[in-house]
C-alpha cells in the first residue's frame, strides 16, 4: 500500500463504506446508534452568534442613513432621518500649509525653518514672517506672490538671493502656508484668512519681475487682523 | 499502513482488474465516465494556473524594477496584472473546482455521468474563449472592470460554456442514484448554481451592458466579494468535507455545526465585498452592511473549523502525519483563519481608512485564494489524481517540496504585502509624506514579494514533475490513455 495515495485509508480498507452511508442523517434510526453525530452547536457559539447579531442590528441602525438611496455619509445625517446637525468639519489650515510647505519650500528655509546661513533666510522668529516692525501681512502675501530678489536684511543678517514666485496656489495653499509657518517652531503670530490672501491679489497689479526690498517698503504696512497688536518673538 | 516508508508503487493494472467489489467496482465506473472531462479540465487548468504564475512573477519584477521590459505594449504592467489575475481565476480556479464539483458530485450520488462529449465539448469552448479573451485583453481590448477584463464576446462565450458543462452535474444530480445529499454536495451545489448568477449578472451590468456609473462600483465590489464566498469558499469548503472523513474514516463532528456554518455563510456571503468601498460615493447603507457581513463571515468558519477541528481530534495521528492531502488541507483551513480576521480587521471603518487602497488587501485577498483555496484544492488533487490515473505519485520528496514551497512562499508574500500595507497607509495618510516617498518604503516589500512568487512557481514546478513521471508511467503501463 502507497501512503501516498491514502490508500490505506477507509477508501482501501474498506471499500463497501462509502461517505454518504457513514454520514447518512439517522432520519428514522435510533439516534443512539449515531453517537456524537447529531451533536448540538455549542453554547458558546451561539452566545457568541447573538452577540454578533445584535451588534449589527446597532451598527446597521446607525450607520445605514435612514437606508435612503441619497444618504452617502450616515454621520451627516441622524438616523431617525431629521438631524444633518453635523457640518462638515471646517479645513484645517496648518494641515493644508503643512502639505504646502513640506512641497515647495523645504528647500531652502529647511525642515526646521531655520534656513541656512548666509544663503537663505531663517522663518524663525523673522521680521518678515512675523510682520514686526516695518513689515507687515500684506508685504507677506506680495512676497509670496511675486517673489524676492535682491539684498535683504533678516533678523540683522544680510541675505543676497532670489526667492521663487508662487502666484500659481490657491489663496487657500498661501492662507495655508503663511499661517503653518507663522505658528511652527515656537513662532506665535495670527493666522491668515484665504479671504485676506484674495484681497491682496486683487489688489497688487501683476508683475513679472519680484519684489525688492525697498519696492515693499515703500509700501504701508497693513495687517489682516486690523488689530495692530505686534505679535510677541518667539521665547526662545 | 504497515510500511510508511516504501514508496512502492500500487499495481496499476491489479488496482484496476481485481475482483472489486460490488461497491468498488461501481465506483470504478463512476471514474471511468469522469476520468476524460475532468482529466482534460485539469490539464488546462493546470497549463493556465504555470502561465499565470509566470505572468504575475513579470509583473511582481516589474515593481521593482520599473524598466523591465519596458517598450512592449503587450508586456506593460496594466494589460499583464489583469490577465494574470483573470487566468487564475477563470484558468484555474474555476476549471479546477468545476472538475472537482463533478467527481464529487457524481462520487456522492453514486451514479455515472452521462452527455461526456458534450461536457467535453463545452470545455474545449471554455478554453477557446479564455484563450481569445486574454489574448484581446493583452492587445488592449480589456474592460479594465477588475476581474472583468474580458471583453464582452468572451466573457458571453465563457458564460455559454460554463451553463453547458453546469447543466450536466445538475442532471446527475437529478438522476442521482443515492439520494440523500451529503455536506460536500450543499457546497458544491451552491457553487455550481451561484457562479451563472454572479457572472451573469455582473457581466449584464458591466460589459454586456453598461449601468450608470455610479452603480458599476458597487456591482463590481459585489462581484468580487461574491466570487470568493460564493465559489472559492464553498468549493473548498465542500472538498474538505469530504477529504476529513473520507481519509479519516471519522464522522462528521456535528451535523448542527454543519448546517449552522453551510446556511450562515449563505447568509452573509455576497454583501462582504461592498465593505471595499467604505468612504465612497455610495449610499451609506450599502458599506453598513459590507462592514457587517465581513464581520459575520466570522460565525460560519468558527463553525466549520470547530468541525474540522474536533475531526481531525478523533482520528488517528498516524494518518494525519502521512497523508499528504490531508497535510495541505490543514494548510487551507489555517488560511481560511487567518483570511477571515485580516478582512474581518480591514473592514472596521477606522482601521479601513487607513488600510484601504493599499497591498494589505491585496494580501488578505491572495492568503484566500492560493492559501486557502488553493491549497485546499492541491490536496484534493493529491487524493484524487491516483484514483482517476489508477498510477500512485512517484516521490513523497517532491510532494513534501511542494507543500513546503507553497507554505514558505504563501506565508513570506502575505505577511510583507500585510506589513507593507500597513507602513502604506499610515504613510498615505500623512500629508507631508510625499507619493514618490511613499513608493521607497513598500519597495523592499514589493522584493520579497517577488521573491515569494518565485518559490511558488517552483513549488508549482515540483507538482508538475509528479504529473509528468506519471504520465511516462501510463505510457510505460499501456494504461488507456485519457484523451
Amino acid at each position: 500500500m502507497n501512503p501516498l495515495n491514502d490508500l490505506n485509508s477507509s477508501d482501501a480498507l474498506n471499500p463497501e463504506r462509502d461517505l454518504v452511508e457513514i454520514n447518512r442523517p439517522p432520519l428514522s434510526v435510533n439516534p443512539e446508534k449515531y453517537g456524537g453525530f447529531f451533536r448540538p452547536i455549542p453554547l458558546w457559539l451561539i452566545a457568541i452568534s447573538m452577540v454578533l447579531f445584535f451588534w449589527a442590528g446597532l451598527y446597521l441602525a446607525y450607520y445605514s442613513g435612514g437606508f435612503k438611496s441619497n444618504v452617502y455619509n450616515a454621520e451627516l445625517v441622524a438616523w431617525s432621518g431629521g438631524g444633518g446637525s453635523r457640518a462638515a468639519a471646517p479645513i484645517d489650515l496648518r494641515v493644508v500649509g503643512k502639505k504646502v510647505f513640506a512641497q515647495n519650500c523645504v528647500v531652502c528655509h529647511q525642515e526646521t525653518g531655520l534656513g541656512i546661513a548666509g544663503q537663505y533666510p531663517p522663518l524663525v522668529g523673522s521680521e518678515w514672517a512675523l510682520s514686526q516692525g516695518w513689515h507687515g501681512d500684506n508685504h507677506l502675501v506680495k512676497n509670496i506672490l511675486y517673489g524676492l530678489q535682491g539684498p535683504i536684511i533678516v533678523k540683522n543678517m544680510p541675505y543676497n538671493n532670489a526667492m521663487a514666485p508662487w502666484n500659481q496656489l490657491t489663496d487657500q495653499q498661501i492662507a495655508g502656508v503663511l499661517t503653518y509657518v507663522r505658528s511652527e517652531w515656537g513662532n506665535n503670530g495670527s493666522p491668515i484668512s484665504p479671504e485676506f490672501v484674495a484681497k491682496i491679489r486683487a489688489s497688487t497689479p501683476p508683475r513679472t519681475e519680484a519684489w525688492t526690498m525697498s519696492e515693499l517698503q515703500a509700501i504701508p504696512r497693513e495687517l489682516y487682523s486690523g488689530a495692530a497688536t505686534n505679535p510677541t518673538p518667539p521665547a526662545k | 499502513m504497515n510500511n510508511a516508508t516504501t514508496l512502492s508503487k500500487i499495481e496499476p493494472a491489479s488496482y484496476l482488474s481485481e475482483p472489486l467489489p460490488l461497491d468498488a467496482s461501481k465506483r470504478l465506473e463512476i471514474d471511468r465516465s469522469l476520468s476524460v472531462p475532468i482529466l482534460f479540465l485539469m490539464r488546462s487548468s493546470f497549463f493556465s494556473f504555470s502561465l499565470a504564475l509566470f505572468l504575475i512573477s513579470i509583473c511582481a519584477v516589474k515593481l521593482v524594477f520599473p524598466s523591465f521590459l519596458d517598450g512592449i505594449s503587450f508586456l506593460t504592467y496594466g494589460r499583464l496584472f489583469p490577465v494574470a489575475y483573470d487566468l487564475f481565476i477563470y484558468g484555474w480556479a474555476i476549471p479546477l473546482g468545476f472538475a472537482l464539483i463533478l467527481w464529487l458530485m457524481a462520487r456522492l450520488s453514486a451514479t455515472p455521468l452521462s452527455h461526456i462529449r458534450i461536457l467535453t465539448a463545452a470545455a474545449h469552448l471554455w478554453n477557446s474563449a479564455l484563450f481569445l479573451g486574454s489574448l484581446a485583453v493583452l492587445a488592449g481590448y480589456g474592460t479594465s472592470v477588475i476581474f472583468l477584463e474580458y471583453p464582452n464576446w468572451a466573457s458571453f462565450l465563457l458564460f455559454v460554456s460554463f451553463l453547458l458543462m453546469g447543466l450536466w452535474v445538475l442532471l446527475l444530480t437529478q438522476e442521482r442514484k443515492e439520494r440523500a445529499l451529503y455536506v460536500s454536495e450543499w457546497y458544491l451545489l451552491t457553487a455550481l448554481c451561484s457562479f451563472p448568477w454572479i457572472y451573469g449578472t455582473a457581466n449584464l451590468m458591466l460589459t454586456w451592458g453598461k449601468i450608470q456609473g455610479s452603480a458599476q462600483g458597487p456591482i463590481q465590489c459585489w462581484y468580487a466579494g461574491s466570487l470568493m464566498q460564493f465559489w472559492l469558499t464553498p468549493i473548498a469548503l465542500g472538498t474538505i468535507y469530504y477529504l476529513i472523513p473520507k481519509i479519516t474514516g471519522v464522522k462528521i463532528y456535528s451535523y448542527y455545526l454543519a448546517l449552522f456554518g453551510f446556511f450562515s455563510l449563505l447568509l452573509f456571503s455576497g454583501w462582504n465585498g461592498l465593505s471595499s468601498l467604505i468612504g465612497g460615493a455610495i449610499p451609506a447603507w450599502m458599506m453598513s452592511a459590507g462592514v457587517v457581513t465581513n464581520i459575520m463571515l466570522v460565525l460560519p468558519m468558527i463553525a466549520v473549523v470547530i468541525n474540522f477541528y474536533w475531526m481531525f481530534q478523533e482520528s488517528e495521528k498516524l494518518i494525519l502525519h502521512q497523508s499528504p492531502a490531508l497535510r495541505f488541507v490543514a494548510a487551507g483551513i489555517i488560511s481560511y483563519v487567518i483570511a477571515t480576521v485580516l478582512s474581518l480587521v480591514s473592514s472596521f471603518p477606522c482601521f479601513n481608512a487607513i488600510l484601504n487602497f493599499t497591498d494589505y488587501l491585496s494580501g488578505t485577498f491572495l492568503l484566500f485564494f492560493l492559501g486557502f483555496f488553493g491549497m485546499t484544492l492541491f490536496g484534493g488533487l493529491y487524493y484524487f489524481i491516483p484514483r482517476l490515473t489508477g498510477i500512485s505519485w512517484s516521490s513523497s520528496k517532491l510532494i513534501q517540496f511542494h507543500f513546503w514551497l507553497s507554505v514558505v512562499g504563501i506565508s513570506l508574500m502575505v505577511s510583507s504585502m500585510v506589513l507593507g500595507g500597513m507602513i502604506e497607509g499610515v504613510a498615505f495618510n500623512d500629508p507631508v509624506i510625499t507619493f514618490t516617498n511613499i513608493l521607497s518604503y513598500t519597495l523592499p516589500w514589493n522584493v520579497l514579494v517577488t521573491l515569494s512568487w518565485f518559490l511558488l512557481l517552483l513549488g508549482f514546478f515540483c507538482f508538475m514533475r509528479l504529473l509528468v513521471t506519471m504520465r511516462w508511467e501510463m505510457i510505460e503501463e499501456k494504461l488507456p490513455m485519457p484523451r
